[in-house]
């Protein structure tokens, strides 16, 4: 059949990066960082590889602005460092961009004062210190976006509803400079028409999760309702028992489980053609947002740099 | 968990896509398709940004530009979308041999059996957008589930280019607390009526007894099954356009009575609209063919956009139709009804309309003595009186 149809040629100009979730892990030594790397050497050889990164330790500790100077200071460092830290890399990982490339962007969790332990009476003041807390890279340009993780038990209720309400208010008037929004839902119950409709509204992104299907949450889906499309890879281990999560506060609710044996997401390799199923939503994303954020939350043994790697070499190969 | 086989696929926007696909430019700037040089020209199809302005399909153009004083109008070009839109059902009809075109741009597919050569349905799905994509540019709402109304209502949720597969589990779950305006066969009108009531949410609906159900009207229970995510009608591969029903009468003798043709008119409708309302289905097109008694046959067709599902209706359009083919004062010998444009009832029409509620019983009631005694049971007095003095043809 006769294509009438030729996808645009500058796709390979669009504004799509690819990273982990989190980057100081020991156990990546060996995958991303050669055995024996220095701790403080981790971000910068990460920034060397990846062009974005999410910054999960501000869903368990608040964030603090010395703290993100420093994160600044070693990401910054990487281009000055490259060589004495080159070899400190794992060759056979190939470098994500060019040379020449934009430097990397950060996405950060919001701390979970603000979605998992929610607090009537202080959260406005606990959203205050956390976007002072990031501000630095705010100032530095380097602030892709903050994601808000709502956990299962988080309902579509009305009292749930109107607090989001609040939240993304506070969020949208803080006078931070330019950055993007985007909230995830773990219960099922948040996807419909009306709350779709007005984070377009409000050009708040819906996170799109690559996670294990379990009743009550996200069916497959994806859906782009803001500039930004946000995806999130969290490992597709085979579910098994559902455990209560209401009162869970790790932010993908696998670690607890993990311990108790029941299943293991962030254990997850994913597969090639498993990666290449996702090419053409990633097109369709593509069309509809204007810069789009993938990041690798199956962080043990590894897998989330080994998948972030070959998920960007399938979509170079897509043209993308 | 897994996941239906039924895949609808709604291509909101259908011409303004393809346009924006021609000329990527116009991504940056509200448009609409429209015939400008139309005398009343109307929004066939809004782009994204348009449509963020307020602006909607069939408005009036004039009206349009005043609400979004940027707007740019590119003209139809009927003959590339029907190109693209064949396209695409080609493309789906190399997934499986269950595809049914349920208007423009809307394509619902059967996908259960075909596992072996596309892998889980919702890995077919993705491979299917890959090949739309590549081939037309389109990137249209994909939503699988276990039936035609799920899907339909998942792809209202996901519109203009999402995707979502749902499994048994996941059907309930996604509908129950979405607007009830978007449940197929939900009108302005009921949702009036719902509100009313307070309910807001299919979730809502689905929670009605039997009794509270029959309040809504005669398809009440209809309604609250499909709120449930229960539909079982199936993915039917015919082409609309060649879906018809028909039927003739011979006049014994010949006649040139308007009167006696209309009343003989009306017993063909009274039995195909049977035929129709028992297949859950309407009609927009009525043909009329009369063959003269020196041997010249003449045609004529009426359409309407509306869905025709009672006798009354679709009575009209038929008349008006054998009024345009009438065009000699000839007696005719042989009269044929052919009823065309079938498409599926309830899911573009507000089927409760509370002035319309008294007909629909009638036409309900109707039906169930024909369905029980036959048509000669209870037939209108016009057309005993034309058997009578005929002494009974045709």
């Amino acid at each position: 059949m006769e294509a009438m149809f030729s996808p645009p040629s500058d796709l390979g100009a669009y504004d799509l990066r690819i990273g982990t979730v989190g980057y100081e892990y020991p156990e990546w030594e060996g995958v991303l960082y050669s055995h024996g790397t220095d701790k403080e050497a981790y971000l910068r050889l990460y920034c060397e590889r990846f062009s974005t990164l999410e910054l999960d330790f501000t869903f368990h500790s608040m964030p603090k602005a010395a703290q993100m100077r420093d994160i600044l200071a070693r990401a910054l460092g990487s281009s000055a460092g490259q060589a004495q830290f080159q070899n400190q890399l794992i060759q056979k990982l190939p470098v994500q961009e060019p040379s020449g490339r934009a430097p990397t962007d950060f996405s950060v969790i919001a701390h979970s004062s603000l979605t998992h332990r929610i607090d009537p009476f202080t959260w406005s003041s606990s959203l205050r210190t956390f976007l002072k807390g990031i501000e630095p890279l705010a100032e530095a340009d380097r602030l892709c976006a903050v994601l808000l993780v709502f956990p299962f038990s988080f309902r579509y209720r009305e009292e749930e509803r109107r607090y989001l309400d609040k939240l993304l208010k506070a969020l949208e008037t803080y006078p931070l400079a330019a950055y993007s929004l985007a909230v995830e839902f773990q219960n099922s119950e948040w996807l419909t028409l009306r709350v779709i409709e007005e984070l377009k509204n409000r050009n708040v992104a819906l996170c799109t999760l690559d996670m294990p299907r379990m009743e009550g949450r996200p069916p497959i889906s994806d859906i782009v309702t803001s500039d930004l499309a946000y995806i999130r890879f969290l490992g597709r281990a085979a579910p098994g028992v559902l455990t209560d999560s209401s009162n869970s506060s790790s932010i993908e609710e696998g670690a607890r489980n993990t311990e108790e044996g029941l299943w293991c997401p962030d254990l997850y390799r994913y597969k090639s053609e498993e990666l290449a199923l996702w090419i053409p939503r990633i097109l369709s994303m593509s069309a509809q947002a204007s810069k789009m954020r993938i990041f690798f939350g199956n962080r043990r043994k590894g897998n989330a740099p080994l998948d972030a790697c070959a998920f960007t070499k399938l979509l170079r190969a897509a043209g993308l | 968990m897994s996941t239906g086989t039924i895949l609808h696929i709604n291509a909101v926007g259908f011409p303004a896509a393809i346009e924006m696909n021609l000329d990527r430019s116009l991504k940056a700037w509200p448009f609409v398709v429209a015939n400008e040089r139309a005398p009343r020209a109307v929004v066939i199809a809004p782009s994204p940004s348009a449509h963020r302005e307020g602006v909607r399909p069939g408005m009036v153009l004039s009206m349009a530009k005043s609400i979004c004083p940027k707007l740019a109008v590119r003209p139809p070009q009927p003959e590339l979308y029907r190109k693209i839109e064949d396209t695409l059902q080609k493309l789906c009809l190399s997934f499986t041999p269950l595809v049914e075109h349920a208007g423009t741009g809307h394509l619902y597919l059967d996908l259960a059996g075909t596992s072996r050569l596309f892998g889980a349905p919702e890995d077919a799905s993705q491979k299917l957008r890959a090949r739309i994509y590549e081939q037309t540019g389109l990137t249209p709402t994909l939503g699988l589930s276990s039936n035609k109304t799920v899907s339909k209502v998942a792809t209202r949720v996901f519109r203009p280019s999402g995707f979502v597969a749902l499994s048994a589990n996941e059907e309930s779950q996604l509908l129950r607390h979405q607007p009830a305006a978007i449940l197929p066969g939900i009108g302005p009108v009921l949702l009036g009526r719902l509100s009313l009531l307070d309910i807001e949410e299919i979730g809502q609906i689905a929670d009605l007894t039997a009794g509270e159900a029959r309040t809504l009207g005669p398809r009440g229970l209809e309604l609250v099954m499909r709120a449930r995510g229960i539909d079982s009608s199936p993915v039917d591969p015919e082409p609309v356009e060649r879906k018809t029903v028909d039927d003739t009468i011979v006049f014994e003798p010949d006649t040139s009575d308007p009167e006696i043709m209309k009343i003989r008119l009306r017993s063909l409708v009274a039995e195909l609209g049977f035929a129709l309302r028992k297949a859950n289905v309407g009609t927009h097109k009525a043909s009329v063919a009369i063959s003269y008694t020196d041997g010249p046959t003449a045609r004529a067709t009426a359409r309407t956009s509306q869905l025709l599902v009672r006798d009354d209706e679709i009575f009209s359009l038929a008349v008006l139709a054998l009024e345009r083919a009438k065009k000699r004062r000839v007696r005719v010998r042989r009269l044929e009804l052919i009823l065309s444009e079938i498409d599926a009832a309830g899911a573009n029409l507000d089927l409760f309309e509370p002035e319309e509620i008294r007909l629909f019983r009638f036409q309900s009631a109707l039906d169930k003595v024909h369905s029980r005694f036959g048509f000669e049971a209870l037939v209108p007095c016009s057309a005993l009186l034309v058997a009578n003095s005929l002494g009974g043809q045709s």
